[in-house]
Formats: C-alpha cells, structure tokens, sequence
C-alpha cells in the first residue's frame, strides 16, 4: 500500500466519528482555493487566538509558519448599538471592531484564514493550527492537504459531486459515508470535491452552515478542498450581488487566477485548473445571466483563454431537468440553458454539473438545446447510446476542447433532501429518484462518472472518451425515455430529525398543567406568568387508551383540552440550528416558546378556548415536529415552553400529551 | 455529535407543515405550501417574500409583486423587500414604480451600506433605463463607493459611459475598477474602451498580448482587426477580420445560438464593408439576447442607409 493511501485511510476510519468542535474551535480546520504553490487554511475560534499554521512534508518536522498578515482576520462582534452577551464586551476593542466582520456567526466568533504560500506543487503537505506556542490541532495524520499538480499534468483525476445535502439528516450522512466506502473500497483518494449548492438548509444561515456542512463533512473538509456553487437556499441569507453573507464567509475561492484561470474579480464565480481539467464555476441564483451581462464576459474571456484537456462547468440551477423542479418553466433554469449553455458549448464542454432538482439525471451525449420552450432531443443528440462502457459503451468526441461537440449534462441534486420528479427530460438517458452522489475520474483521454446510492451501489456508470477526430452527427429521432406519470397521490413522507441533536426537555419530565376549559388569551405561554396554582405533573398526560404518568380524568364531563408548560435553559441561542419536538399527542396541539407559536398540529386555528377545526389524529406515536420561528423565540438563559393539546371531540374522548425538546446545535 | 438515534426507525407519518428547507418541492409546491401557511398563521412579511421569490422564479411577476407590496407594508424598515419589489416592477416594465420603490427604500432609516449599495445599483439600472444618463451615473458611482470591489456594477457603469461616448471617463474609471477587483473580465473590457475611444496604438500590443494567450482567438482577432483599421492598415486589418469571422462561424451552433458570437461576425462584416450581412448577424444577435452594444450598431448601419 502506498505511503500516500495509508493516512487517507486512517482518515475514513474516524469519519463517523465527526463532533462539534471542541473549544476554542468553533469551526475545525479546513482547507480552500488549493493551487500548484499554495492554499488556504481556514478556521474558527470563540474569541480570539494568536494564529499560527505550521506546515510540511514531514508529519513529524513542520518547519514552514504562516503568521502575521499572511493571515486575514475576520470577527463577529456585533454592531455598537447591539447588546451582546457581557463576555464579551471586552473585545470590543476599536482593533477588533476594525477587523472585517462575519455577516452572522455568534457573536465571539473569530475566523482565521492562513495563506500557505512557497509549496511545491502535487505535493502532500501536513498542517497544524497553533494559538501562540500551544497547538490547537492534534500530531494526526489527518491534517494535511495535497498541492494541484501543475495546469496540463496528465495522470488519474478522482474528484466527488454532491448537490442538496446539507440538510442534517440521515440521508446527507449516508451519501456521505457510501462515498467514503466506496473510495475506500477502491484504495484511491478524491483529489477535491465540487458542491453544486444547497449544502445549508432551509436558508444558508450561519449555524445552518455550522451545522449542516462544516461538522458533516468535518473529516474530508480537513484534508481535501471543496469548490462550492451557490444554492438557493444559501441565496436567503447570501447575496452574489454583494458577495456578503455566511456562504461567503465560509469559502475561499479564487477571485485572480489564483489556482488558474482568468481573474473573475468576485467570489461568485471563478475557475480553476487541475491537471488537465479546466473547471468553471457559476452563479445560477442571483447575477445577470444575460450573454452581455458581467459574468458572461468573464465566462467567454476564460473560455478563450481555456487550454486543458478537459471542461467542466457547475454551478446550481440545472438547464435541463424534470425532477423536482422543472427547467421548462422555470425562469433561473431557462436563462441558464438559453443564454449560459450556447457560451459553454461554443467553448466546448464536456460536462456539466448541477444540482437543485432533488433527483438524479445523466443526459445522453448532446448540444445546442436551448430553447426557451419546452425541451426537445431531436437533432440535439449527438450519441443517444446509454454511455455505459459496460452498455452500449462510451460518448465520443475529438480530443481535445471542440465547439458543439457534446457535452454530458448531470444534475446530481440527490444528496440528502427530499427527493421528487416531475416528469421527463427528453435529453436524459437516466433518470433516478435515489439519494446518492457522483464520483468523477478523469484518466488521460477517458473521464468516467458513477453515481452511487444510499445502499452503495453503483446506479448508473458513464463514460466519455476524447480522441482522435470523432465527426460530429446529429440525431434526427434519438432515443427517448418512458413517458413518466406521476402517481396521482403521493405517500406521506414522514419528518425526520436532525440526526445532531440533544435533548432540553427530556420524555418523561415533570410539568405545570392545568386540563380545560382553556383561557382565551396567551399570557399562560409567556415567562412571567404565576403557575402556582397549576398541578405538578410528569408526562405523559392522558387519557383512554395507554400508560399515563399524570392520568386526566374521564366523563362525559372531562375537559377537552390540557395546558402544560416548563421552563428550559439555553445556554446559545445564536448556535442553535434547529429546535424540535419528538410528541405524542391526541389530537392536536398548539406549541409556544416564550409566548410565540411555534408549531401547530391538527388544530386548524386559533388557541385556547377559542381553537378550531381540531381534527382526530390518524395515526399514532412520536413523531418530530420541528419548530418555527426559534430566532425570534428562544433567548439565551431561562425559556418557557408551552404547549395546548385538545380533543377532537366526538365519540373518542382520547387526551394523550407526552413532549420532549430537542436541539440542533 | 450524538450516535444514530434508534428512533429514526420509528419515524410516523405527520401533517403538520414540515422544515421548510427540507421539503422542497419545486415552486408550484412550495407556493402552495405557503399558500396554506398563511390560511393558518396569516401573513408575515417573510412568508409573502418566499412566496414571491417562488413566483418571480415561475414568471409570475404580478402575483410576486401584489405579494412583496403587501410585504412591504407588514415590515416597512426591511429594505431587502423594497429591493425585491423594484426588481419585480423593473420586470413589469414598471420603471416609474421600480424607481419610486427604491427611493422608499433608501430612504429607510439605518440602512445597511450593503443594502443601501444594492439599491443604488438597483436604481442606476432603472435611470439609465428611462433616459436618464447623468443621474443614473451618479447613482453607479455611489454604490460603488459603497462596494468598490463589485465587478459586475463596474461593467454596468463603463457600458453606460460606453452609450455616452464619454471614453476618457470609461478609461479612467476602469483602471480604478481593475486596481480594485483584478477582473479579467475588466481588463477585456479595457481594451474595447481603448478601441471605443479610437486610441489604436495603445490598445494594439495589449491585443497581441492576448491574441498569444488565447485558444479562442476570433475575438482578439477581430479586435486586432478593427484596431489596424483605425490605424488605416487597411490589408492587414482585412485579413485579421477574415479570419475572426471564419473562427467564429466555425464556432457557432445549431438553432439559437450564442448572441456574442453572432454580434462578433456582425461587427467582422461590417468592418469589412458588407452592412447587409452586418445587419442580418446583428439582427440574429438581438433575437439571441445581445445588449446594447449590438442594438446601437444595427441602428447606426440602418440609418446610415437612410441618408
């Protein structure tokens, strides 16, 4: 086994293993925007450290040092008008209140982004970030990271492909860990990985990214660079017109031709070079996509300037797809094939990757599809075989980059929310409504692309072969795929949990509660109110059928509803993700923290005594129920959680209330 | 992070609107979605502004801007909606509206610079829509002082200096833009202006330099070309021009096809002297989305015949 294999292994071996970060991180290490003689160390702490990246070839000897203004600093300290916790309020200092600001990290956080300059290039290095003389990060093997090799190197290429993951839950996790296994397996690391975009749902916020992305992917994050799209999700809180907000904040990329490339001047849109592949990177969500506009003059200057093997372009909405979204209705989808696509192939593209439509489609090898109707194949298909080298074999196309060749068009948005199609693109040759993602290889003349699902396995292989003179024909009538028809209803998908999470109010936990008639006001769900009267009880509360700790009365007289509330502690609420509920209930209830709703199931409106349309529950158990508006409800320090649960009514007198809280940080 | 909970197995059906983030369907379901989120907790300016990006995405521009306004009255200091809903009347051909809207939202009190800066850029656009050159200028230059380093706004304020034939200006403020930013794309953009402002001699060896590091040389070619005919090297220039407008044909697609390749070949013809083929790439140019640069070349070619 190569030298170069055995730490890379080590690496997977601890991959489920990934926690939130132990202080003074807040945010591990990480490495951005690699180029043949440099790259970027990136990383948090809460509150401030003296920074120092040590770094060489030897594990045991890192004799190279980034310090000082090789090193940007970046704080969240809040604005002078914003109370902030009293910690600290010390490091308001007018050094510190100088520094370029975080848009919406915790208010402490410090970020650090070390400038690793001089390396040799197709090079492994290691790295450790030190606060002073005290090292931060452990004497692993882990911490290192591999230089590009020089632009037009031929040898093997191994990158990874994932779009709309970062969602938290089990799905994202296990896409991750199939990659990992199946590169593992095969005993050859991934170069670098791209993000197509969406890896912080629901809106791109700070803790989302925290969360959602740096602590799942924590232990590739470390060691191999991703290059990033922008989502729309991200798009929420991120804006590529001003290139502020946490995306921005959590990636490097290369704004002058750092890692190859023409100079783009912004972070939303950029390319590199690796090897003998030229990537581009675009903003599909937010910038003038019109072919005069800005970035389609900096697309076409690159593409002039293009001179690898291989072309690769990313970015977010996808010009061709019927899976969750529709690329013939939707506009962002439509400007992108209409106006971005005829730049590209005039360029010559091999391939195009792109997520936000929550399934997976591969295209069949073609060009020139861009109407702004509804999207055809005739004459646009160039090779309407499967692309299977274990098929119909590989697409073919003259070496080197030829305009209006072909190109392969994968919209890989299938790597952790929920999944859904529409529909059929003419133009695809597969069509998969799995979670997974899409391992790419380039080998000399050969780039071959596997997607791999849930269980790990291999749904769909294809390859493209560049060489020679390949002639250029266009199908009349290709190959079409089955017309889809879409189940008239669909199953009920269940609302699953963060997998991140820990538990606030434990099941089982003792309450205040008070069975009906309710009041019509609020004033009960809000800090404050005088529960002295009110009953001490552990839940779970009911009635009928099951166990109760607190058993209500029955009757015919038997009060219809039942309030219940405690208080819980938070210690940050800025770092909290997400907040849930895993309840049992019957048959419905009205959720408040600190006086605002935040979650109502099966009570159609109103609350109180004056709550309606309350509608029996149809199935049974603990389900999650996650919670609304938490940044405005939940404050640092001592919260009041109150919840309303009513009966139907009817024959059924059923009363069934058991909560717990749970917290995504 | 917590070991996998057991009870992800156990997971139950529910009706309740589920995390929004993870949900999402595709526009259609996700206004739907809201749709019946405010039945049941009523308007809030964020669900009208989700609602109307959902919208805008579908084309739907007034149903999206009925929802920004009534958004627009629920948060009044949010400037981010104002912006949202000048975009969307700018859509409508709404210019008057548009422009109303962002001087609401400047005029918003405790406007962050990055707001503040979008809306600038925002209302330049809708000036120098209407006509109004100068105070659409004014309107560039504040934003960018706001945000100096955003390529995209230095595009947008050198083509309005480009349509005012103002090119010392042009010049000037590129060379600022391209301290600022380092964009490729600006220093392209610098050399047409040099072409634009007839300084050959000094935007010829910057060609050269670019037409050696190009794979795709038909537009340095083309450049270089139009450059040696200012210079009145008139055969060399024919020859530059012959073959930028053989390279770039070559690189034009099928069907609807790629609007600055087609202005490209336009320009080549006209250069060359055969406005009628000029004119029909320009034309085929504007059909493909191509800007102003192209519209006023057509007009120059068709009243140049009229006289």
């Amino acid at each position: 086994m190569s030298p170069r294999i055995l730490p890379f292994l080590f690496g997977l071996a601890i991959a489920g293993l990934a926690s939130n970060p132990e202080p003074p991180f807040s945010r591990l290490p990480y490495v951005q925007s690699a180029s043949p003689t440099r790259i970027q160390v990136v990383w948090r702490t809460e509150g401030p450290v003296e920074p120092v990246v040590r770094f060489g070839t030897d594990p045991s000897r890192l004799d190279g040092e980034v310090a000082g203004s090789d090193i940007t600093v970046r704080a969240s300290l809040g604005t002078e008008k914003q109370e902030i916790p009293e910690r600290w309020k010390p490091l308001r200092t007018a050094r510190n209140l100088g520094l370029p600001k975080l848009h919406s990290a915790p208010i402490g956080t410090f970020q650090y982004e070390a400038r690793v300059k001089g390396l040799k290039a197709d090079t492994t290095y290691h790295y450790a970030v030190y606060d002073g003389a005290r090292r931060l990060t452990p004497a692993d093997s882990e911490h290192r990271f591999r230089t590009q090799p020089e632009p037009g190197t031929r040898r093997p290429y191994r990158f990874w492909v994932i779009g709309d993951g970062g969602t938290g839950r089990s799905a994202q996790k296990a896409v991750f860990d199939r990659m990992l296994s199946a590169v593992q397996s095969e005993g050859r690391p991934l170069d670098f990985w791209i993000h197509v975009g969406d890896m912080a749902y629901g809106t791109g916020r700070d803790v989302e990214f925290q969360t959602r992305y740096f602590e799942s992917y924590a232990p590739l994050l470390r060691n191999t660079v991703c290059w990033p799209s922008m989502g729309n999700h991200e798009g929420h809180t991120s804006k590529g017109t001003t290139g502020v907000g946490p995306y921005y904040d959590a990636y490097v990329v290369p704004t002058r031709g750092e890692s190859g490339g023409v100079a783009s001047g912004t972070e939303a849109y950029y390319s590199f070079v690796h090897g003998n592949i030229h990537f581009i990177c675009l903003d599909s969500h937010d910038l003038d996509r019109k072919p005069d506009g800005a970035m389609a003059r900096w697309l076409k200057a690159d593409l002039e300037k293009a001179k690898a093997d291989w072309l690769v372009a990313f970015w977010h909405h996808p010009p061709y797809t019927k899976g969750s979204h529709d690329s013939d209705k939707e506009k962002d989808l439509i400007e992108m094939r209409h106006h971005i696509l005829p730049i590209l192939e005039a360029g010559g593209v091999d391939l195009v990757l792109t997520g936000h439509s929550h399934v997976y489609e591969r295209s069949m090898l073609i060009d020139g599809a861009y109407s702004t109707n509804a999207t055809t194949a005739e004459t646009f298909v160039l090779d309407d075989g499967d692309g299977d080298p274990a098929g119909d074999g590989p697409y073919r196309k003259s070496s080197g980059l030829t305009a209006h060749a072909g190109a392969i068009q994968v919209v890989a948005g299938n790597a952790g929310a929920r999944l859904g199609r529409n529909g059929t693109s003419p133009i695809m040759r597969k069509t998969i409504v799995e979670y997974g993602s899409v391992l790419v290889e380039v080998d000399g003349d050969t780039l071959r692309g596997r997607m791999i699902n849930l269980n790990g396995t291999e749904r769909d292989s294809f390859a493209l072969v560049k060489s020679g003179k390949v002639p250029v024909q266009r199908l009349s009538l290709p190959w079409q795929p089955a017309e889809y028809k879409k189940p008239s209803t669909s199953p009920k998908v269940p609302n699953e949990a963060p997998l991140d999470t820990r538990v606030l109010v434990a099941s089982g936990a003792e309450w205040r509660f008070r069975p009906g008639p309710l009041p019509g006001g609020q004033e009960w769900t809000r800090p404050g109110f005088d529960v002295a009267a009110w009953k001490a009880g552990k839940a779970p509360f009911g009635r009928g059928e099951g166990k109760f700790a607190t058993p209500l009365s029955a009757g015919p007289a038997a009060p219809r509803a039942l309030q219940i509330r405690r208080e819980f502690e938070v210690r940050q609420a800025d770092r909290i993700t997400e907040m849930g509920l895993w309840i049992d209930y019957s048959d419905g209830f009205v959720a408040f923290i600190n006086g605002h709703e935040v979650a109502r199931v099966g009570v159609g409106r109103s609350f109180g005594r004056n709550a309606q349309g309350v509608t029996a529950r149809e199935d049974a158990g603990r389900v999650y129920v996650d919670l609304r508006n938490i940044g405005v409800a939940v404050k640092d320090g001592v919260n009041v959680l109150a919840i309303e649960c009513h009966a139907a009514g009817g024959e059924s007198q059923d009363l069934r209330l058991d909560p717990e809280l749970v917290a995504e940080d | 992070m917590r070991p996998w909970p057991k009870r992800l197995g156990a997971l139950a059906l529910v009706s309740v609107l589920c995390g929004k983030g993870v949900a999402h369907e595709g526009p259609e379901a996700e206004i739907e979605e809201i749709t019946v989120e405010i039945a049941r907790f009523g308007e809030s300016a964020e669900r009208l502004l989700q609602r109307a990006i959902e919208y805008r995405v579908l084309g739907r521009l007034k149903e999206a801007a009925n929802d920004l306004q009534r958004a627009a009255r629920l948060e009044t200091d949010r400037p981010g909606l104002r912006r949202e809903l000048a975009r969307v009347q700018e859509g409508l051909g709404q210019t008057n509206e548009a422009l109303a809207t962002t001087e609401l939202g400047l005029n918003l009190k405790g406007i962050e610079p990055d707001e503040r800066a979008a809306l600038l850029a925002l209302k330049a656009g809708l000036l120098a829509a209407k006509g109004k050159s100068g105070a659409a200028l004014e309107s560039w230059t504040e934003a960018l002082r706001l945000q100096p380093e955003n390529v995209d706004w230095h595009h947008s304020r050198s083509q309005l200096l480009r349509e005012l034939a103002r090119h010392d200006e042009r010049l000037k403020r590129l060379d600022e833009a391209i301290a600022t930013t380092g964009s490729g794309m600006l220093e392209v953009e610098r050399i047409d202006a040099l072409l634009d402002a007839g300084r050959w001699a000094e935007a010829l060896p910057r060609i050269d330099f670019e037409l050696d590091a190009s794979r795709l040389r038909g537009s340095w070619l083309l450049r270089r070309g139009r450059a040696l005919l200012g210079m009145s090297r008139e055969s060399e220039a024919r020859k530059d021009l012959e073959a930028a407008s053989a390279e770039i044909r070559a690189r034009l697609g099928p069907g609807i096809r790629e609007a600055s390749l087609l202005a490209e070949v336009g320009l080549a013809e006209e250069l060359l002297g055969h406005v009628e083929e000029a004119k029909r790439w320009f034309g085929d140019a504007l059909a493909a989305g191509a800007g102003s640069f192209v519209r006023e070349r057509l007009e120059k070619l068709k009243a140049a015949k009229k006289d």
